[in-house]
């Protein structure tokens, strides 16, 4: 799954911005006779806002309301003078919606285009119809004027700072390197050749290097219908994967427990301790077992 | 993508869950926060409703008790801007005061799901088929493709995360709700369904490494 760290660079070149007053452009080239709209911003972390509010007083307010949270605010008064200033290049777009029926055609094109931001319609219109249809046509969010600055700044901040986190991360494990997204592990770079079970056996134990995984949670992971396995079952896998990850890592029994997964050469001594710690605790709770073993 | 609603009165739970499952999720319903503490033990919800007036405390409690990728539309009492600013400064992702439309709360779950899931705000484009995730319609060509419920939902996951293999369990997981017969797999079933429907734009592989992975084809 694809992850967005940071918003990419538009302009790689260097050059000097002139912040003006809030809601002001950065100096910047003009083209076509429209407003020079900013190739970066001001300051590159900062999430863009754009904010398109008829009424002045409101356009103020909403937009160092905005700033003070964090915000790289562009202030403009009509949907013509927001279309000129590129809207899709803006992370957040907060449209206040007084002038008719035609404005959710800017909403429209942002969700046509096809790039990351978020629109926030603000509108005096505000019955159920409205904002399904508003919710509909690609608005993120529909709120009802008035609005209180104190929620307009959480909901606005809700949408900027969100961002996607649905890919699990390879888990490294000395030489080995588990790509959880491929369901593949490498080995030295080279791909490990793994069934589907020696993958989840291995996966479910590199989750938690150096604490013991108890066989019916394996079992579980491993097979589907587990219900009437005997740990036993596992033994000839657990023997293979450890053939396949030829000695990089060790998968150690603990008996009449389950096993566990150690880093040959590096393991964590945290989960060395752990480990020590869970055998402890289970001697102590089966001193009969302990005592046999 | 499968979702959680947690709401005392019994008429509204049943009346959100039924709107959700309409929109091709599966959704589970619970009327107190202890049940869906419970649940939320053993199930990887996608996405939550929570109801902040329970008979047993604050919905907004439950929010640590979900997984980092599940979106939250929280649902305040009546007209409290407060509560809202709070919800979502907790971490929420979407508040609401009743009265709002079914629909409202559809639309803002869908939403809320597809910005965890999706690093761009418009449909997903497959080859010629388009799945617009928050709209929930899959259209080919620009024209509307209708499916069932479940294979909207199962399409769905498969999209969502069409960059990794989807294993079946997870498939199961994600797409039923608790009404499933734990005793048949309804999987296979579904997925050739998805095959047939799109057998000339898609291609629905089960891989060797143990699940289904989604492609464009030609």
């Amino acid at each position: 799954m694809a992850t967005l760290v940071a918003p990419p660079p538009s302009r790689i070149d260097v050059r000097i911005v002139v912040s003006g007053p809030i809601g002001s452009w950065p100096i910047g080239p003009q083209a076509d006779g429209f407003p020079a709209a900013p190739a970066h911003p001001v300051h590159p972390s900062l999430p863009r806002l754009l904010v398109v509010e008829p009424d002045a007083d409101l356009r103020a307010a909403y937009a160092s309301a905005l700033a003070a949270d964090g915000h790289d605010v562009h202030a403009v008064a009509t949907v013509a003078a927001a279309r000129a200033a590129r809207p899709a290049t803006f992370d957040c777009v907060v449209l206040d919606r007084v002038g008719g029926g035609d404005d959710l055609v800017l909403v429209d094109e942002i969700y046509r285009t096809g790039g990351r931001t978020r629109v926030v319609v603000v509108s005096g219109q505000a019955s159920d119809a409205d904002r399904v249809e508003g919710l509909t046509r690609g608005a993120d969010d529909y709120l009802a004027q008035p609005v209180g600055l104190p929620e307009l700044v959480a909901r606005v901040r809700r949408l900027t700072r969100c961002r996607v986190t649905s890919s699990a991360p390879p888990i490294r494990l000395g030489r080995v390197v588990i790509d959880q997204d491929r369901r593949v592990a490498h080995l030295d770079g080279g791909e490990v050749d793994l069934t589907p079970t020696q993958y989840e056996l291995l996966v479910t134990l590199a989750r938690e290097p150096g604490c013991i995984v108890h066989s019916r949670l394996l079992l579980e992971r491993g097979w589907h219908d587990h219900r009437d396995l005997d740990s036993a079952v596992l033994r000839p896998h657990v023997a293979r994967l450890r053939k396949a990850l030829r000695g990089s890592i060790e998968v150690r029994c603990v008996r009449g427990v389950g096993y566990v997964l150690e880093v040959v050469g590096a393991t964590v001594a945290a989960g060395r301790a752990r480990v020590a710690d869970e055998v402890g605790r289970m001697e102590l709770r089966t001193p009969a077992r302990a005592k046999t073993a | 993508m499968r979702v959680l609603v947690v709401e005392d009165d019994p008429a509204t739970l049943r009346l959100h869950v039924k709107v959700l499952r309409a929109y091709g999720l599966a959704v589970d319903g619970v009327r107190t926060a202890r049940a869906a503490a419970e649940v939320l033990q053993d199930v990887p919800y996608d996405g939550a409703v929570l109801s902040r007036r329970l008979a047993d405390g604050d919905g907004l409690a439950l929010l640590p008790r979900l997984g980092p990728e599940a979106a939250v539309v929280v649902v305040t009492e009546r007209g409290d801007a407060e509560q809202r600013r709070e919800g979502l400064e907790a971490g929420a992702d979407d508040c609401l005061t009743p009265p709002f439309a079914p629909d409202e709360l559809a639309l803002r779950m869908c939403k809320a799901i597809v910005r965890r899931t999706e690093t761009s705000s418009s449909p997903v484009r497959m080859g010629r088929v388009v799945i617009d995730r928050a709209r929930r319609t899959i259209t080919v060509d620009g024209e509307t493709v209708h499916t069932t419920k479940t294979e909207l939902c199962v399409l769905d996951h498969l999209v969502a995360h069409r960059h990794r293999v989807v294993g079946s369990e997870e498939l199961l997981e994600h797409c039923w709700d608790s009404r499933r017969d734990l005793f048949s797999n309804p999987l296979p079933s579904q997925i050739n369904r998805l095959r047939a429907r799109f057998a000339d734009h898609l291609r629905i592989r089960w891989t060797d490494k143990g699940g289904y992975l989604v492609e464009p084809l030609g």
